[in-house]
């Protein structure tokens, strides 16, 4: 058996690479003295100090569990990115990842019951179009029941009944969404600048991805590009479909259509009723043939309609948790429950024990309270 | 020649510095904590609730050898981690891991590991050390203070804690079946 030190070096050496972090650029994200120090610490010729050890996990975003585990450190599994942010990929794929397993760690501590099951499905990449769009939306629409105004359901729909764990980060300016499966089920990453409406869009876009995961080959989706734009047109015409139904989007826009024209404000007001982007409004509307293709490219590219939707965008203009409120739940539960201690929880909850009580009440959870108080049932 | 030997979890050395405590205990206990505790995390507290919150400057009493760090080697971190079933080697925080670490493997022998955290109390029976901890409550009266604190740091309260780790060290719950 490897000598401790130099299997530690080894695992250490294995993630550095994987985030493609230098020895200097991890000496400064541990706090460690020098490159050096790395150096000799990944060839096990120094004994790491228990505190530098949580440094080093902290800054490599693993635990300390997998870093002195005697086994080679596992794979982690592929990250479909819909749009790569232009920096820090690797580190923010490395954060989501960690946060997939704390989340996975909650639902054991929890008790969380093995929820229902997303639909899969068997899909021919090379004979995949337009029609399987429309069956794939139809059907996730009947069985996630996500009625009228899918869009403001389809989150919580997917994470309290289905367990897919929905996060949101800062992607920078390119990136858009991403979607995993591993060990700890399903997950997707949100980019948290991204409008309300467009966030929405970006969920039901990566809905697609997870019902098709095992069907379409993630290796050849990464490389070959035809393939992959193809893919992701029939994605997005999926999320359309999805979140703006032929039913109600036709209601809404009935009256518009006895008169047998809309006014700017009434699409707008629509879009935020159906809390979808308006261009994803006009462009399904298209689709449905309720208004001409020609008529809504016009309309998208006229300022003064661009002046009506910028207008009314910061009434309903609404930000992600910094943390899933279902992820809470679950910490505190475990927490309640005696099997996540509270330091952890507030490691968890990326604060610190002073001001944990004041986090917890956020998201309405009152360390104080006796949450076992029971009644009895008929 | 101070009385007691303690090594402290980092909610007992916010707590007694919230309830006013903290310099009298330095000064009649010998105080340690885990290297982790005193270096990777930045501790505070507020003498009233929300009122300014103040750091606790560890590595200044440190150096000052008003109290100690002890640390934990990466093996023998390791050799309690295999102690533990998957799940629970990622339930505890990092400093309590190591204070743990320190009392299994006999670098903090003579002290008494001092927590108020369920989870690390139950660990500290789970490996079968249950008679090297002390609660704050039971901390204070041995050395004559005597002030309100919360309830997770009464007797009770640990006394409660160390039973359920002793159960689960009964019925292997979160221990590795071949690490015991």
């Amino acid at each position: 058996m490897e000598h401790p030190n130099l299997l530690l070096g080894k695992h250490i050496r294995t993630a550095r690479e994987r985030l493609g972090l230098t020895l200097e650029e991890l000496a400064k994200k541990a706090s460690l003295p020098a490159l050096q120090t790395v150096s000799e610490i990944e060839l096990g010729k120094r004994e790491v100090k228990a505190w530098e050890l949580v440094n080093i996990a902290r800054a490599l975003r693993i635990s300390i569990s997998c870093l002195l585990d005697v086994e080679e450190l596992s794979t982690p599994p592929i990250v479909l990115w819909r749009k790569e942010p232009k920096k820090d990929r690797a580190s923010l794929e490395a954060a989501f990842l960690q946060r997939c397993n704390q989340y996975h760690l909650l639902e054991k501590l929890s008790g969380a019951k093995q929820s229902r099951k997303l639909p899969t499905t068997d899909i021919n990449p090379e004979t995949i179009d337009y029609r399987d769009a429309v069956r794939l939306s139809n059907q996730i629409c009947n069985q996630l029941n996500l009625g009228a105004r899918p869009a403001k359901v389809l989150a919580k729909v997917l994470e309290d009944e289905y367990s897919v764990k929905i996060w949101y980060m800062d992607l920078g300016e390119q990136g858009s969404a991403a979607t995993v499966v591993g060990d700890f089920g399903e997950a997707i990453l949100i980019n948290l600048r991204e409008a309300p409406w467009r966030r929405n869009f970006s969920l039901a876009h990566e809905v697609f991805h997870l019902i098709t995961w095992n069907s379409l080959p993630l290796q050849r989706l990464q490389h070959d590009s035809k393939l992959r734009e193809k893919v992701e047109k029939i994605a997005e015409m999926f999320a359309s479909n999805v979140l703006l139904p032929y039913e109600p989007v036709s209601e809404a826009i009935q009256s518009g259509l006895e008169r047998n024209k809309i006014t700017y404000l009434d699409i707008v007001s629509i879009a935020r009723e159906l809390d979808v982007s308006t261009e994803a409004l006009i462009y399904r509307l298209c689709s449905l043939r309720l208004i001409d293709p020609a008529k809504g490219k016009k309309v998208l590219s006229d300022s003064h309609f661009r002046a009506t939707d910028r207008g009314s965008m910061s009434k309903y203009w609404t930000s992600p948790p910094p943390i899933p409120e279902r992820f809470v739940r679950l910490a505190f539960a475990a927490y309640k429950l005696g099997r996540l201690s509270r330091s952890r929880l507030a490691e968890f909850l990326d604060t610190s024990l002073i001001d944990l009580p004041d986090i917890l009440l956020v998201y309405g959870f009152n360390e104080q309270e006796d949450y076992e108080v029971e009644i009895s049932t008929t | 020649m101070k009385s007691r030997l303690v090594l402290l979890d980092a909610d007992i050395i916010i707590e007694a510095n919230q309830i006013g405590v903290w310099l009298a205990l330095t000064e009649i206990v010998e105080i340690a904590v885990p290297s982790i505790i005193a270096h990777s995390e930045a501790l505070f507290y507020s003498s009233e609730k929300r009122g300014i919150p103040h750091e606790i400057d560890l590595p200044r009493l440190i150096q000052e050898n008003k109290i100690s760090e002890l640390t934990a080697t990466v093996t023998e971190i390791s050799v309690l981690n295999r102690k533990f079933d998957s799940v629970f080697a990622e339930v505890l925080h990092p400093g309590e891991t190591e204070a743990l670490a320190l009392i299994h493997s006999g670098k903090a022998s003579g002290y008494k590991f001092c927590s108020g955290d369920k989870v690390a109390i139950q660990g500290l029976a789970m490996i079968g050390h249950s008679s090297s901890g002390i609660s704050m409550e039971n901390l204070l009266k041995s050395v004559g203070l005597t002030k309100h604190i919360s309830h997770q740091f009464t007797e009770s309260y640990f006394k409660k804690w160390i039973g359920k780790g002793k159960e689960r060290r009964i019925t292997g719950d979160g221990l590795n079946q071949g690490g015991v």
